[in-house]
């Protein structure tokens, strides 16, 4: 909301220092978005008489311009068609400078001498009128600076009103909070006493959606506003119309109650019935656009029952006001403000009625308002009210009782502001304060919805107390003692040697489009849906961390890294399994992508990164985790090539999957090079119980070492091998594959494999018999695993 | 062998010791010299054996030469050794020098990403002022975004977030958390007071993403609830942190604003980083910078877990990390986090 400085000083005495009232509006929570002044930097524009124009010779569209001023005579080009002979205008002369910082100079345009420049409103930082030349009143004394003429030293603050505060939507609500503030007097505008009675015909069929309607008929006589009361407008931002139409937006922005004033004659019977739209039911609103109305909305009738404007919202175009009017149906109402908010979202209307009548108006400061406009039409339009006002409100709204307790308001600030304190500031606010003993009975005013509980009223004194007087403390809180979960430090630890194995962590958006899912071949995958995407890059949640980290690959190859290990730490999405709640499964999951080569020695030999550099990567993990090390199992996926992947397990608990991405995957991100790839559960992981933490004291006796070789099927898995060696005999404290080869000498279609065996014991140095026995013992576990012999 | 054939066969030996051993190179053709020289077959050794034949005055004199032979021999030898031995090692060391200004074989490092970051370091600190960090769902219905959060349907204060919904449950149900404000009612439901708490994660709103924007952000929460916890308690917590995480020179100051979950509201500034406080174009001339919201619970919230407002109080805070990265290190722009370029990633 605009509020210009000088209307605010018409009902409060504020500081000299612009930065003072600012901060004080800051201190009161009325933001201040931006500070206004347009005319700060004109300088040098005067009012200065055109004698005559003339055709410029040597261009159509401009003119040439002799004006005066007390000091002589100077000619100017011009290129607005509106001047002629005898109008004042303002004329920035040589040397000026307009807003924006910019300074004028004499100048030849097509090849005429131009002194300066005759200026619009636009052009003085005035509104958007950019039609023609600004003609000042005659009269106006020639050689004036125009910044006093024309209010140009206007400041106006820019306040962003936060949605519970209706009465701030008004320059008098904004001058109480700054009369409280600064302790002194809040001075109301000057309204005439007006009867009520039988006026206007009103109907109030709806008193749910109006639960108050005003109506005073007065005769006007339409014109043009007095230049005070178009500057006001202008400087809160509005345009001038006529006088009629600006005196209501006047006390709109003085009062923030909302006027509408209809064309009596225009209106059916001259009366009013207020009732909700039937269905099907349309109307044309001010701006010419035919309006599908809901049961929802509520509607201003005439006595033909004919819609003429939407509650609260905006005018209809058949009874608006004319330069032809000559008596008004002014209204002055009061609407339930979750209709209103509802009825402007549904037809994307928003006026600077709407958003005042949807945050709250005040119920009894409606028939207020309708005497100020009175009395302004009186002084302004030749205004009079033809018999009384007719004020339908059937049940009256009361003011909020609030029992506040001094002392819990002290107890919850942490303050020591004394009860006569309050008082006088919540008394400054508007509230009515009766003192019972050790509580304050309250009553808030109903410009004041937002106040209704004693909380409310805490907050208002810490406002006045100002949020930074208040002793800042650091609580202590018994009984618990900072740290993190396992779990938490678990997933630290994922992230740091994922990290430590040469990754680097991104994050990604977890919204896709459907055309990720498919370029990734999990498009297979059950997703959840956003109903509302703005885009629909953002429409679906990701049922995987693949797309994210492709897109990521693809993103920094084409900005040049060619090596690049990644890694993600993010939840996943799928649609619950169970009927319990409505929400989707998330599981936190890690997926780890790399492309690129592996540098033996940076200026020796390279090879490519693959599948078994990333299970590298994950043995980081599980022995990290002391888990132990994840089951491979050659598995199919949609998106990995096949042959090159594996589902991980622990036991019977699913972990994720590995392997290498299908080169269709790859191409059509516009990857280059083979990735290798993996997701994993972290729930998963973290749900496997860790091997417990006790110390045991290392063999002291020395271990004897064998190389045990199998011959076995070159397509069948050698890991069962490795942990039938493992498991042939308790001395064995290691086993390990340490060659594998295919072909040859051993056959095609065959391979052999090495299994390096540590025997060791805790309690004695091994001898020969024992060593032999448990090297059978292997040899003959071994040889359990189908289509295995052993390699003499 | 007569005294005078021994001294000159010993005197022709020494002469070849003196012009072979120096000429040696190696140390093992030094030892075969020294073989020759010293060994049982060398002449100088069959010289021993003749000394029987001679006069018993004789023998003192030719053993006397005998032993200024292989004295003189000897240091000849371990002379040569040592300087051949010593050039040996010289040349090792030259053969095995290496260029100490080559680049590292690489042991990559990965980088953690810059939110993630800023999260540990904000969790840490509150860690170390007592709190224990929670999490919450990304996706949540609508009772704990907006209703229990004093945001009943159809509260106009709903519009204040552009909510995005998903397909599950009724119509309107089930959203993408719009803040991290549910966890606050979780954490209460679950919990008996007193407790404090630090929420962070990801929230979302109906944006797309732009140098300014993201449909996808990250927030931190703090929740502190107990038996006279006040708004000086807030103020005081606020300002600590904001000290402990962007230095000392650093202050804070609170705003009255309005949320619908907390009573009184405010939002919170910090002194502007750029030009600590003394204005400049980041901070809009003002000489601070707005951090986040915050404020005390609001009694409804209490009702709505369970809570008796007269018996507890509490505040509760939140700010969004992205910010709090971008303040702390000059990113310019938000796309940054979520493009993840590696040479962007590599820089933190």
């Amino acid at each position: 909301m605009r509020v210009p400085v000088s209307w605010l000083r018409e009902y409060v005495d504020l500081p000299d220092d612009l930065a003072e009232i600012t901060d004080l509006c800051d201190r009161l929570g009325l933001v201040v978005d931006g500070v206004d002044a347009p005319g700060a930097e004109v300088s040098g524009v005067v009012a200065a008489e055109i004698l005559a124009v003339l055709p410029h010779p040597n261009a159509d569209r401009l003119q040439l311009a002799d004006v005066r001023i007390d000091e002589g005579d100077f000619r100017v080009v011009c290129g607005a068609p509106n001047i002629a002979a005898g109008q004042i205008v303002p004329w920035a002369r040589p040397g000026a400078t307009l807003p924006g910082g910019m300074k004028l100079k004499k100048a030849k345009i097509r090849g005429e001498a131009s002194e300066g420049m005759l200026c619009s409103a636009r052009e003085l930082g005035l509104g958007d009128d950019h039609e023609g030349i600004l003609v000042l009143p005659a009269g106006t004394a020639l050689g004036g600076d125009v910044k006093d003429l024309l209010g140009l030293d206007e400041v106006v603050l820019d306040l962003d009103v936060t949605p519970n505060r209706p009465d701030a939507m008004s320059v008098v609500g904004v001058a109480r909070d700054l009369a409280a503030v600064l302790d002194t007097d809040l001075r109301m505008p000057a309204v005439a006493a007006v009867d009520t009675g039988h006026g206007p015909s009103i109907e109030l069929d709806d008193p749910d959606g109006c639960p108050r309607y005003c109506g005073a008929v007065i005769d006007v006589s339409i014109g043009a506003s007095p230049d005070w009361l178009v500057r006001r407008l202008e400087g809160a931002g509005m345009r001038s119309i006529n006088n009629v139409v600006d005196i209501t937006n006047f006390v709109m922005l003085e009062l923030g109650q909302p006027l509408h004033a209809f064309d009596l004659d225009r209106l059916s019977d001259g009366s009013i019935r207020v009732r909700r739209a039937r269905v099907d039911e349309t109307m044309t609103t001010l701006d010419g656009v035919e309006r599908h109305l809901e049961p929802t909305d509520v509607l201003i009738c005439d006595g033909a029952d004919v819609p003429q404007a939407v509650a609260g919202v905006m005018g209809g175009h058949d009874a608006e006001v004319s330069a032809d009017t000559t008596t008004i149906l002014l209204e002055s109402a009061y609407f339930d403000a979750p209709s209103i908010l509802q009825t402007s979202k549904r037809l994307g209307l928003r006026s600077d009625a709407s958003s005042r009548f949807e945050r709250g108006t005040d119920p009894n400061g409606v028939l207020r308002a309708l005497a100020r406009a009175v009395t302004l039409f009186e002084q302004l339009a030749n205004g009079r009210l033809r018999g009384p006002v007719t004020d339908v409100y059937p049940v009256p709204v009361k003011e909020a009782a609030i029992t506040v307790r001094p002392d819990r308001v002290r107890s919850i600030l942490g303050t020591d502001v004394d009860d006569e304190q309050m008082v006088l500031w919540l008394t400054r606010l508007g509230l009515s304060i009766e003192t019972r003993g050790t509580e304050l009975h309250t009553l808030a005013p109903t410009w004041r919805p937002d106040l209704t509980r004693e909380i409310d009223i805490v907050e208002e004194v810490a406002r006045l107390a100002g949020f930074n007087s208040i002793a800042r403390t650091v609580p202590h809180i018994d009984g618990q003692v900072g740290k993190l979960t396992d779990a938490q430090l678990a997933v630290r630890s994922i992230r740091a040697v994922v990290r430590g194995a040469g990754c680097d962590e991104i994050a990604t958006l977890s919204l896709l489009a459907e055309s990720d899912l498919v370029r990734c071949h999990v498009d297979g995958l059950e997703r959840v849906t956003v109903t509302n995407p703005l885009r629909f890059e953002e429409s679906i949640l990701r049922p995987s961390l693949l797309p994210g980290v492709l897109r990521t690959v693809a993103f920094n190859q084409s900005h040049g890294s060619r090596n690049l290990a990644l890694f993600e730490m993010g939840r996943v999405f799928a649609r619950p399994t169970q009927d319990t709640t409505p929400r989707p499964l998330e599981t936190q999951s890690l997926a780890v992508a790399m492309v690129g080569s592996v540098d033996e020695r940076p200026y020796a030999s390279q090879r490519d990164i693959e599948f078994f550099d990333l299970v590298g990567v994950i043995d980081r993990i599980t022995q990290t985790l002391r888990i132990g090390d994840l089951t491979r199992v050659e598995a199919d996926f949609d998106w990995l090539q096949s042959g090159r992947s594996a589902a991980l397990s622990v036991g019977d608990v699913a972990i994720g999957w590995i392997g290498q991405l299908e080169p269709d995957v790859v191409s059509a991100w516009d990857i280059e090079g083979k990735v290798v790839a993996c997701q994993l559960s972290v729930d998963a992981l973290l749900s496997i119980e860790p091997a417990k933490r006790w110390y045991a004291e290392p063999s002291r006796f020395p271990a004897s070492r064998v190389d045990l070789a199998f011959v076995m099927s070159a397509d069948d898995p050698v890991a069962p091998v490795v942990a039938a060696v493992r498991a042939g005999s308790p001395l064995v404290s290691d086993a390990r594959l340490i060659d594998s080869f295919e072909g040859g000498s051993i056959g095609e279609g065959m391979r052999s494999v090495a299994v390096h065996v540590v025997f060791r014991s805790d309690e004695a140095t091994l001898n020969d018999d024992q060593i032999r026995d448990a090297r059978q013992a292997c040899i003959d576990v071994a040889l359990s695993v189908t289509g295995v012999s052993f390699r003499r | 062998m007569s005294l005078a054939e021994i001294e000159s066969l010993l005197t022709s030996e020494q002469h070849r010791a003196d012009t072979e051993i120096v000429a040696m190179r190696t140390l093992n053709d030094l030892e075969a010299l020294e073989r020759s020289l010293l060994g049982k077959t060398a002449p100088a050794s069959l010289v021993k054996a003749a000394f029987k034949d001679l006069d018993t005055k004789e023998r003192p004199e030719a053993g006397k030469a005998l032993g200024a032979f292989k004295h003189h021999v000897t240091v000849l030898l371990d002379a040569r050794r040592q300087e051949l031995a010593a050039a040996a090692a010289a040349q090792r060391i030259a053969e095995d020098r290496i260029d100490v200004t080559m680049p590292s074989r690489p042991r990559p490092l990965g980088h953690a990403h810059l939110i993630a970051q800023v999260r540990e370091e904000l969790e840490d600190l509150f860690i170390g002022m007592g709190y224990e960090v929670a999490e919450g769902p990304e996706v949540e219905t609508d009772f704990y975004n907006f209703e229990a959060l004093n945001m009943p349907a159809s509260h106009p204060a709903r519009s204040m977030w552009d909510t995005l919904y998903v397909d599950l449950g009724d119509p309107g149900e089930v959203l993408l958390r719009t803040h991290t404000s549910p966890v606050q009612v979780r954490v209460m439901q679950n919990r008996t007071p007193p407790l404090a708490v630090v929420a962070p994660g990801r929230c979302y709103r109906r944006d797309t993403l732009d140098a300014r924007h993201s449909p996808v952000f990250h927030q931190l929460e703090g929740l502190v609830v107990g038996e006279g916890i006040t708004f000086g308690d807030l103020a005081g917590t606020l300002e600590s942190f904001t000290r402990a995480y962007f230095g000392p020179g650093i202050t804070s100051r609170l705003r009255p604003s309005y949320f619908p979950f907390t009573e009184p509201s405010g939002e919170f500034d910090v002194t502007c980083i750029f030009c600590e406080g003394s204005g400049c174009s980041v901070c809009s001339q003002v000489g601070w910078i707005e951090i986040g919201g915050c404020g005390m619970v609001d009694p409804n919230v209490f009702e709505a877990v369970g809570y008796d407002p007269e018996q507890v109080t509490g505040f509760a805070f939140g700010f969004g990390l992205e910010r709090m990265a971008q303040m702390r290190f000059g990113i310019d722009h938000i796309r940054a986090f979520f493009d993840n370029d590696v040479r962007f990633l590599e820089q933190f």
